[in-house]
């Protein structure tokens, strides 16, 4: 028995993920110059630029795994959208934990590593460095978040958490979530790679980090890729903090409102460097995080 | 014959066997039998095993042995049988004497004794077996190594012995089933006091953290699993590391309810299941740093073997019979992948002769098959889903957060972050980046170990996407609906992980993506060396790998921590009773006659004082 | 086959000891024989002995020229003394053929009789059923033991010797005040009438007696403060006297410790002797092992070993239980064989080499390899590693010790075990992956012996059944004195 409903909204949901991820990319870009009063590209120039990149006639390639990586990681990022509840499209969510989504999400980092690895250019080590350190520091303070959630609600499905949020009212009206969702949103500007934790790609400073050898389609995989991450992502937290969506225009406006907390975040501060980044997130956040937990045992 | 028998002995008596027939060929194939017959015979009493346990006994020096291969000891030994065959396969190829297969044997003999032994004089006899083969294994290549590790396993043995000693004292008893109801009767006797039951158990939690590698018992481990032959740590770290968690059940299985009685709770949890849980979390964060910041591939996966054990010791210290499940099946996954990167490093030593990620580089080239089976270790320790590693992973963070724990379970999310971590920097150091000149003529591993890597690579992903065939007995041993679900499909109270479902979205996402590589352009291969470098060519001359200190931002961010550390703290300390001996017979034995002759009056003048002259 | 034949074995060593000048024409390696058959024979009688006791379960019991206890002196050869007999005619054989080939100083003749006079000694402190025998046999062990000590005519062994000589001294004349009071207050000197009447006796007699002879006897045992003298003289010994002084020299001591002990079970203030003895064992464990860590001298480091195994068995035999008192014969029976091996080892290899530091041990491995191995075995057992012998006596004694309350003995008794096994391992890691060297050719008789003792403890290792079956009657014939009362025929006169 094939469930032709279920296939036409996996497709469905992968097309519109991805179209609205590249909008995001552009509206990031756009919000930034305006912020820096500049004019700033236009919102579907990420969209162009990565056609272009795929229409280019010839890519390089360091072997196997350099191309396996950039390949891995689109499709992990895609795995875990679709065990994302997307407003009132369930997709595979029935069965989504939570832990597993976490997890999922975490995965398209290995293939970016793989793949940046394997170049054995030295800039995309140090961005592979720092990728990991980055990612350490902040796994405590986003477990502890994410713990907090779980305990308030008694339960690590989420679409079970979006219904109980619906019943209970949202995440946030919770005091201890909403520290817990403080603590998230800190972390979620290093998930997003945004100042003051863009340490890993660190433009103008170890060129591109682990993207510096890739271009052509490679390139153009990695942004596609990069785009339903942060759909992938927004949408999670919106589903984690702010009570999910009954459709897709009440998620779009949840993740674009989500998108400029952390575009007004990452405007303001300066860059981290990788140790201060750790010693930040070992300290209030995880703080924080501990008052969360503590709050909801 | 009793079958129990053959399971134990044959790896011994293959042991002995190749090791005096110690010719070339000879020795490899009997080991190989006497690694493989448990396994074959474990498979043949299973289905004899879940209808009921099979039971044998043995008199030695007066003393009766019981053995029993009930549901649980069957896992444990299957589980260790399976590594002991990796082994054996693997040490074909590493090993050229037979003293190493001798006691590579006897460890194995030595644990599945632990495992099958129903009271206490044939476990702490196998145990004693096989620590001391262990030790062998380390003593021939390192002797501050192997004396630090036989050191800390014999004040761990002898506290054992201790503990068997007060309850023997105490019961009357040396078989696990009457000690568990003399003590379970005792709680209403009260003859065994709160005192006695808390060193009990404190006894008991040193003599089985030191096999476990708990924090701070752990510092035997780094230095025990790199100074010895690497197939062979795959059983070490794999599986006998594993009697030190099987003894924390044993802990449950015949105090635990006296331990409850005499100690409480502790906010709803159990007291001395609290302590074991927060062991467990300070293992898994201490020794997940440490691995981090290693620079030999052997010592990072030594200290990452200690925090995976913390994992497990951290599940069963919730207590709670998800956290049972989730510790045994971390206990199988562990051994899987674990045993698998032991292999994957015994393979790259052996063909590179190096250890240190400064001098290597490259070698995915060179060791591709390897170098998957390396990937597939990566990923399970990493808890990428669906592998088996994220299976026992996820139900141990199910444990911990169901049960309000969440401070433990918080230890757990670092952990696996800097188990990324770790596995990166050995992705990075051994199979990327450019190749050392020296090592342009490495050859793939040989034959044997690659069989040894793939016995213990194939478990990794079919329990991965079938987690529910390893839960579904796991539930058999804990007599109860656990975890819920199907072969592939593991529900809990309040969450559910679908392996096929998840495998199935990352083919769906592979596809897409890969459509989309596959549509794109061709690419063109260029050599390592072809990279952007700020505009500067880059040539074959220097190396431009990050080779040394790769998380040195970590060691500064955490510099202050570093500054202490357990391993000096041991050091010292035996530096100290060493000192305190010298002066101790200097001071005594100091040859002077005189001096002699006044400890005999003094000894008559005691006497005198306590009134008996 | 009349058991007073069992005379014979305190007959033939004493009168070969006096027929040893008769035959010293017979010139140097024909007394080194004469020794051998002696103590060949000697065995042979033993073993007769314990095959008697032990297929009847009765005890032999000597009476000299026929007068019943206690008027005559008698032997009381029960389970423990047929056993130990065997034991010091089964080592003195032993040593008696590695001295065919080790002993080169001059006079052998002299050595020779020394050499029966201290196995007599030590045969009769076991067998004797009369307290003052069992003093004058324990002054023939001890003299003929000061002697020896200095048999090596160095400055070193001069010394050894005296300052045994000196403790011994202090030991046994307190021995013998003690002796005097008890006769003083009971009027008789056999030890199963002793036993029989020692509730009666005056309670501070009784208890002073008893104190000064434990107290006598506790340097003979190597009891910590008293056993000073044991290490140097332990060293300084010829190798072959070495093996005898710890396998059954101070087994004697322990032993005669134990009976009289157990003997007076009715004094008063028993039980806080038995605390004191406790207390003394405990730290000779822990000292001695202490003492042992940092040892460059291979033979003073065993010695210090079989020092702290000593008290091992002085810490279980005063347990005062009979769980105690088996563990401690069982005990008493590996130690014998494991430290006769280790010193028979050392002391071959020491010979053979010139000398016994550790530096000489170095690749032994390779030079020595059955030695090497013998070694290997025996070093692994004094650790107290599973299926070797003393892993099994070892355990039986922790057992015994945490039931009687010891429970921080035993604690300490284990801590002490662990420097124990520091020690012997670095020994075994000197041997076989230290240093390098040429294979050398091993001798065959002592080959034979070392690996004959090397497999004892290996059978008895895996098969301890037998050995430990004997070691509780042998205990129960010490600690059940109210049988040992019976078996004792006595007159019926005054009491």
């Amino acid at each position: 028995m094939i469930d032709w409903k279920l296939i036409l909204e996996v497709i469905g949901i992968l097309l519109y993920a991805t179209f609205m991820g590249f909008i995001f990319m552009g509206i990031e870009r756009k919000a930034m110059a305006r912020i820096q009063r500049r004019v700033g590209p236009p919102l579907y120039q990420p969209i162009i630029d990565t056609l272009k990149l795929l229409g280019k006639k010839e890519s390089i390639s360091h072997g196997f795994i350099y191309d396996f990586g950039p390949v891995f990681a689109l499709g992990a990022s895609i795995a875990a959208l679709l065990f994302i509840p997307i407003a009132n499209f369930q997709l595979f969510s029935s069965n989504a934990d939570l832990i597993v989504v976490a997890y999922l999400l975490e995965v398209p980092m290995l293939g970016i590593m793989l793949g940046a690895m394997s170049s054995g250019n030295p800039f995309s080590a140090v961005g592979v460095q720092r990728g990991l350190l980055t990612m350490v520091a902040m796994q405590l303070p986003y477990g502890l978040a994410l713990i907090a959630l779980i305990q308030h609600w008694g339960t690590f499905k989420l679409s079970e958490i979006v219904a109980l949020q619906g019943a209970q009212g949202w995440s946030v009206t919770v005091p201890a979530l909403l520290i817990a969702m403080i603590v998230f949103d800190i972390v979620f500007q290093a998930m997003l790679g945004l100042e003051p934790f863009d340490i890993i790609t660190a433009p103008a400073e170890i060129s591109m980090g682990p993207m510096v050898e890739y271009g052509g389609k490679h390139a153009a995989i990695l942004f596609t890729q990069h785009a339903v991450q942060i759909f992938a992502e927004t949408a999670f937290f919106a589903v984690l903090f702010l009570g999910g969506a009954s459709n897709l225009l009440e998620l779009l406006i949840k993740q674009i409102a989500v998108l400029f907390i952390a575009i007004f975040v990452a405007s303001i501060y300066p860059r981290f460097t990788i140790d201060q980044a750790a010693k930040f997130f070992w300290k209030w956040p995880t703080i924080l995080g501990i008052i969360a937990v503590l709050l909801t045992v | 014959m009793n079958e129990i028998l053959i399971i134990l002995f044959t790896p011994l008596l293959a042991g002995v066997l190749a090791w005096a027939f110690d010719f070339r060929g000879v020795r490899e194939v009997i080991g190989l039998i006497g690694a493989a017959v448990p396994l074959a015979y474990l498979v043949k009493l299973y289905p004899a095993v879940i209808e009921k346990p099979v039971d044998y006994a043995l008199t030695v020096g007066g003393f009766t042995l019981q053995f029993q291969l009930g549901t649980m000891s069957w896992y444990f030994a299957a589980v260790a049988s399976l590594v002991g065959l990796a082994m054996a396969f693997g040490l074909v190829a590493t090993s050229r004497s037979g003293y190493d297969w001798l006691f590579a044997l006897m460890s194995f003999t030595g644990v599945l004794g632990v495992f099958l032994s129903q009271d206490f004089i044939g476990f702490f006899l196998l145990w004693e077996l096989m620590t001391f083969a262990s030790f062998m294994m380390v003593l021939k290549r390192n002797r501050h190594e192997s004396l630090k590790y036989f050191v800390l396993s014999v004040i761990g043995a002898y506290a054992m012995l201790l503990a068997i000693g007060i309850l023997y004292a105490r019961t009357g008893a040396l078989d696990f089933e009457t000690i568990r109801q003399a003590l379970i009767i005792d709680v209403s006797l009260g003859t065994i006091g709160k005192g006695e039951t808390i060193l009990l158990f404190t006894l008991f939690l040193t003599a089985f953290g030191v096999k476990a590698g708990a924090v701070p018992l752990h510092v035997w481990a780094p230095g025990a699993y790199s100074e010895t032959d690497q197939s062979y740590t795959a059983f070490f770290s794999g599986a006998l590391s594993k009697a030190g968690v099987y003894g924390i059940l044993l802990i449950y299985m015949l105090m635990g309810y006296k331990l409850y009685a005499e100690l409480g709770t502790f906010h709803g949890h159990l007291t001395f299941a609290y302590v074991i849980a927060w062991i467990g979390a300070i293992t898994v964060v201490v020794a997940s740093f440490l691995a981090v910041l290693q620079e030999d591939i052997r010592k990072l996966f030594a200290y990452s073997s200690v925090g995976q054990v913390g994992y497990i010791l951290l599940a069963f210290g919730v207590g709670s019979p998800l956290g049972f499940a989730g510790g045994l099946f971390h206990v199988l996954s562990h051994a899987i992948f674990k045993g698998l990167f032991w292999l994957v490093t015994a393979a790259i030593i052996l063909q590179t002769g190096r250890t240190r990620f400064r001098d290597m580089g490259g070698l995915a080239e060179k060791m591709p098959f390897t170098f998957a089976m390396g990937l597939i270790a990566v990923l399970s320790l990493a808890g990428i889903p669906p592998m088996a590693g994220f299976a026992s992973k996820w139900l141990i963070y199910e444990a911990a957060i169901q049960a309000h724990m969440p401070l433990v379970a918080g230890a757990i999310f670092l952990g696996s972050g800097l188990a990324f971590a770790y596995v990166v920097r050995f992705l990075y150091g051994v199979w990327f980046g450019q190749r050392p000149s020296e090592l342009e003529d490495v050859k793939e591993a040989p034959l044997p170990l690659l069989l040894a890597m793939t016995i213990l690579a194939i478990p990794n992903l079919v329990f991965g996407v079938a987690p529910g065939v390893v839960t579904g007995y796991i539930n058999r041993i804990l007599m109860g609906d656990v975890v819920g679900g199907d072969y592939y499909r593991l529900v809990t109270q309040t969450g559910t992980y679908n392996a096929l479902l998840v495998s199935t979205a990352l083919v769906i996402g592979l596809a897409i993506a890969g459509l989309v590589y596959l549509y794109g352009a061709k690419a063109r291969r260029v050599p390592v060396t072809d990279t952007y470098q700020s505009g500067n060519p880059v040539t074959e001359e220097f190396n431009l790998s990050i080779r040394r200190n790769f998380y040195r931002p970590l060691a500064e961010a955490l510099e202050f921590w570093l500054r202490y550390s357990w391993d000096r703290f041991y050091e010292r300390l035996a530096k100290l009773s060493e000192d305190f001996a010298d002066a101790l017979r200097q001071a005594f034995y100091n040859g002077n006659v005189q001096s002699y002759s006044w400890y005999l009056a003094i000894v008559l003048l005691i006497l005198a004082l306590w009134g008996v002259l | 086959m009349n058991g007073q034949y069992a005379s014979l074995l305190i007959a033939l060593p004493l009168l070969s000891a006096f027929f040893v000048p008769l035959i010293k024409g017979l010139g140097e390696r024909g007394i080194k024989y004469y020794l051998a058959v002696i103590t060949a024979l000697q065995t042979g009688i033993a073993a007769w002995v314990f095959q008697q006791v032990y297929s009847t379960g009765k005890p032999i019991i000597v009476m000299a020229g026929g007068w019943k206890p206690p008027v005559g002196i008698n032997l009381y050869i029960g389970h423990f003394a047929a056993l130990f007999v065997l034991i010091v005619a089964v080592v003195s054989f032993f040593t008696a053929v590695f001295s065919i080939w080790s002993m080169k100083v001059q006079p052998i003749d002299k050595y020779a009789m020394l050499f029966l006079l201290l196995m007599l000694g030590a045969t009769g402190m076991i067998a004797t059923g009369d307290i003052f025998n069992l003093f004058v046999f324990m002054e023939i062990t001890a003299i003929s033991a000061y002697a020896l000590t200095a048999y090596n005519k160095t400055g070193e062994a001069a010394e050894a010797s005296l300052k045994y000589m000196i403790l011994g001294g202090i030991g046994s004349s307190f021995f013998l005040i003690g002796v005097a009071l008890i006769y003083g207050s009971l009027g008789t000197l056999n030890m199963a009438q002793i036993a029989q009447l020692a509730g009666n006796m005056n309670p501070t007699v009784a208890q002073v007696g008893l104190a000064l002879i434990v107290f006598g006897l506790a340097v003979e045992a190597e009891l910590f403060p008293l056993n000073a003298w044991a290490p140097d003289a332990y060293q300084a010994a010829p190798h072959a006297i070495t093996v005898m002084f710890s396998a059954f020299v101070v087994k004697a001591g322990l032993y005669a410790t134990a009976r009289l002990l157990y003997l007076m079970q009715a004094v008063g203030s028993w039980h806080d002797v038995l605390k004191l003895l406790v207390a003394m064992a405990t730290l000779t464990v822990v000292v001695a092992e202490f003492a042992a860590l940092r040892q460059k001298d291979v033979k003073r480091m065993i010695a210090y070993s079989s020092i702290s195994q000593v008290g091992m068995i002085a810490f279980a035999l005063a347990l005062g239980s009979q769980a105690g008192v088996d563990a401690g014969v069982f005990h008493m029976v590996n130690h014998a064989v494991v430290k006769a091996l280790l010193f028979l080892g050392v002391g071959y290899v020491g010979i053979k080499l010139g000398g016994t530091a550790m530096e000489n041990f170095q690749g032994l491995g390779k030079r020595m390899p059955l030695t090497a191995f013998a070694l290997t075995i025996g070093s692994l057992a004094a650790v107290g590693i599973p299926l070797f012998n003393i892993f099994w006596s070892k355990v039986r004694i922790l057992i015994a010790g945490v039931e009687a309350g010891y429970t921080w003995g035993v604690a300490l008794i284990l801590g002490a075990s662990v420097v124990e096994a520091v020690y012997y391992l670095r020994f075994i890691h000197a041997m076989w992956f230290a240093g390098e060297g040429e294979r050398m050719r091993e001798g065959l008789a002592i080959s034979l012996i070392l690996l004959l003792l090397a497999a004892l403890v290996i059978v008895i290792g895996i098969y301890p059944d037998y050995i430990w079956s004997l070691a509780q009657k042998a205990g129960s014939d010490i600690f059940n004195v109210g049988q040992y009362i019976k078996n004792v025929p006595l007159m019926e006169v005054g009491a």
